[in-house]
């Protein structure tokens, strides 16, 4: 049904006469594909030439407050429609000039606003939470907006492993004002669903940028073993073109790779053909610097040299720096598997490769942050490579952390149990199911050439209905439904 | 501690910089290089707005900080001291100072076999005599001159029940099995 309003008078009367139940997650687009634009033109155009404080919109948005709250559970039941309005305010000239008062506006909204609602409309939601992170950077005050799209992210959530795109916003806020420990608390590990909107068309792209700006968090923070986990996941994101946010992250997991593991492990199989076919032309600085991260120092240094114009513009300069200090750890490694003693002067010579560090100071360092085990006789000058001391009895660290993965490998499987059992049991797929099997069914029942008119039909709907049972008979719960 | 460092973040993260002011933003900094969170503390630095990091106090806890980041130790002990503290600070900073001297006596018990005692001196930041003195406590031996430092046994292991383990193993157990 097409309504096409015209005024902020007629889109009241059609947010209040549609029950609120009706009003689906295209319902603002069935009044005007361009709704929001039709608003803010009809605020601009009625408040003229004085400026009041309260605009058409406001006016609006007040009356729709009043009108819409449910006294008893102090819900509103017109939240869709006052989220519209809100976002057609994003859209006008005085948003720059009445930020502060939207702020307000908008923060004394989410208290009353019906949050399943919210989640209907999260595409518009999301709008607002980008415009509002827009205007926050622009206003060189990043760190103010953080508790206020925070606390609407986590509002926006079904449940706490649910992605908004309000969650990249907050994640580009907390990177706008260096706040990077308060971006923590909405990195979610293994999100196992999204609101609607972050599949949107828009090619993905704030499902990426929040990958990828979880990843540059953990970068900040040198955790580079979640870092690198965030940039291949944003890498691994289904697409049919190269977005320039996977192209970044790919070029950050090669250095993100190397400096932690010293190795840039081959892309996984599940990655798009098509991406993995363009990344590689396309970061050529970086994957030649891997090939030579593996030859020799000297290589390495000749690949920084020639290419540090592209590091320098990429801006990742800092990390090809911190690449050449980890090769001279993998080289210090290695020699640790080899020799079981070696002269500190050694050591200079075959890892730090006359550069002006102190070879002592290296090793030392190494050993505080246990990447090897080692002890440094200053008497004669020399290291003694040992064993790590690792021993399963009497360290209960090793025992602490054997415990940790074991629970998260079996909270994992229970998660992706309880996953499996939601999509078999989920009437569409079970529909598809039956649809497939049924078509396979009469293809071959077609090629075989067999069955009469009456009798045939009898036959595929049985042998249908047993090939369903048959392929989905692991699980109890979707041959109940199926019965149903 | 935790709660204070709670406290000041969220402060900030209302108000921003003026909700904290300069005095908030020396204490947290301070908090978190005695949590030894350098890269949380290079990060507050770097968002602490340029008028207030005119401020001497501020300056000279980040001063401490960039000597941790490059473990510069003898240069850490000598920043550490070389400020008048304010009250809120002092206390922080001593107890900065006293967990970096622990951790440092004991990385020298791991990485050496045999050290000078001028390394020792210049690696905690304290003179000769209190070398001697430090080698007589550890039960450290002296060979020739040089010091032998042993290995500091890591106390407080938490022995879980034999109970408990079982326990544990038959969830483990009833895992694998389903």
């Amino acid at each position: 049904m097409m309504l096409m309003i015209s005024s902020i008078d007629s889109y009241i009367q059609a947010v209040t006469n549609v029950p609120a139940v009706l009003q689906n997650k295209d319902f603002l687009e069935n009044l005007h594909p361009r709704y929001t634009e039709v608003l803010s033109r009809c605020n601009s155009v009625a408040g003229g030439a004085s400026p009041s404080p309260n605009t058409p919109i406001d006016v609006a948005i007040n009356t729709l407050l009043e009108t819409g709250v449910n006294n008893e559970t102090g819900v509103n039941k017109h939240t869709i429609g006052v989220v519209g309005l809100l976002c057609a305010k994003t859209k006008t000239n005085e948003f720059n000039t009445n930020f502060e008062s939207f702020l307000v506006q908008f923060s004394g909204f989410m208290e009353t606003c019906d949050w399943a609602h919210m989640r209907v409309v999260a595409n518009v939601v999301s709008e607002i939470a980008a415009a509002i992170t827009d205007q926050m950077i622009r206003r060189n005050q990043p760190i103010l907006g953080i508790n206020l799209l925070g606390n609407l992210a986590t509002r926006l959530q079904a449940h706490e492993k649910m992605l908004t795109c309000v969650h990249s916003c907050v994640l580009q806020l907390c990177c706008a004002s260096y706040n990077f420990k308060a971006a923590l608390r909405f990195i979610i590990d293994d999100f196992e669903e999204f609101t609607p909107d972050v599949k949107g068309s828009d090619n993905s792209q704030s499902l990426l940028c929040y990958l990828y700006y979880s990843g540059m968090i953990y970068t900040a923070l040198k955790r580079y073993d979640r870092a690198i986990y965030f940039f291949e996941a944003c890498t691994r994101v289904p697409a049919i073109t190269l977005s320039h946010i996977m192209l970044e992250c790919y070029k950050k997991h090669i250095l993100v790779c190397l400096i932690e593991h010293g190795e840039v492990a081959t892309p996984h199989k599940s990655a798009s053909q098509v991406v993995n076919r363009l990344l590689k032309p396309n970061a050529l600085a970086y994957t030649e610097l891997a090939t030579a991260f593996n030859v020799s120092s000297d290589s390495l240094s000749n690949c920084i040299a020639k290419h540090v114009d592209t590091y320098r513009r990429d801006q990742t300069y800092g990390l090809v720096k911190q690449v050449r200090i980890a090769h001279m750890r993998v080289l210090i490694r290695k020699l640790t598997r080899t020799f079981l003693t070696l002269s500190l002067e050694d050591v200079g010579r075959r890892a730090v490769g006359g550069e002006a560090d102190n070879p002592e100071r290296i090793v030392l360092s190494m050993i505080q942050e246990n990447m090897i085990y080692a002890k440094i006789n200053q008497r004669d000058g020399m290291v003694r490579f040992l064993d790590s001391i690792v021993d399963l009895n009497t360290n209960h660290r090793v025992m602490e952390l054997l415990e940790a993965k074991i629970n998260s490998c079996v909270e994992l499987n229970k998660r992706v149990g309880i996953m499996n059992d939601r999509i078999s049991t989920n009437p569409e797929f079970i529909s598809k199911v039956v649809l497939d099997s049924a078509t396979g069914v009469q293809d071959g029942e077609q090629a075989g050439g067999s069955g009469g008119s009456g009798g045939g039909n009898q036959q595929i709907s049985s042998s249908a209905k047993f090939q369903t049972r048959g392929s989905t008979s692991s699980n109890s719960n979707v041959a109940g439904a199926f019965n149903l | 501690m935790e709660t204070a460092i709670i406290t000041l973040e969220q402060r900030e993260l209302e108000n921003g910089p003026d909700g904290i002011r300069v005095e908030g933003y020396t204490e947290l900094l301070t908090y978190y290089l005695l949590q030894d969170e350098l890269c949380n503390a290079k990060f507050l630095w770097k968002r602490v707005p340029s008028n207030m990091k005119q401020n001497a106090e501020i300056d000279a806890v980040w001063n401490v900080g960039k000597r941790l980041w490059t473990k510069d130790m003898p240069g850490f002990y000598e920043a550490a001291s070389a400020f008048q503290w304010s009250a809120p600070i002092a206390p922080i900073m001593n107890q900065l100072k006293e967990t970096v001297r622990e951790k440092t006596i004991r990385l020298i018990g791991r990485a050496y076999s045999s050290i000078k005692p001028q390394d020792i001196a210049t690696m905690l930041g304290i003179t000769l005599p209190e070398v001697e003195t430090l080698v007589n406590s550890r039960a450290w031996k002296v060979v020739d001159g040089m010091i032998e430092p042993t290995e500091c046994v890591s106390e407080d292991v938490p022995i879980s029940s034999s109970e408990e383990q079982i326990g544990k193993l038959t969830d483990y157990v009833a895992f694998l099995e389903n």
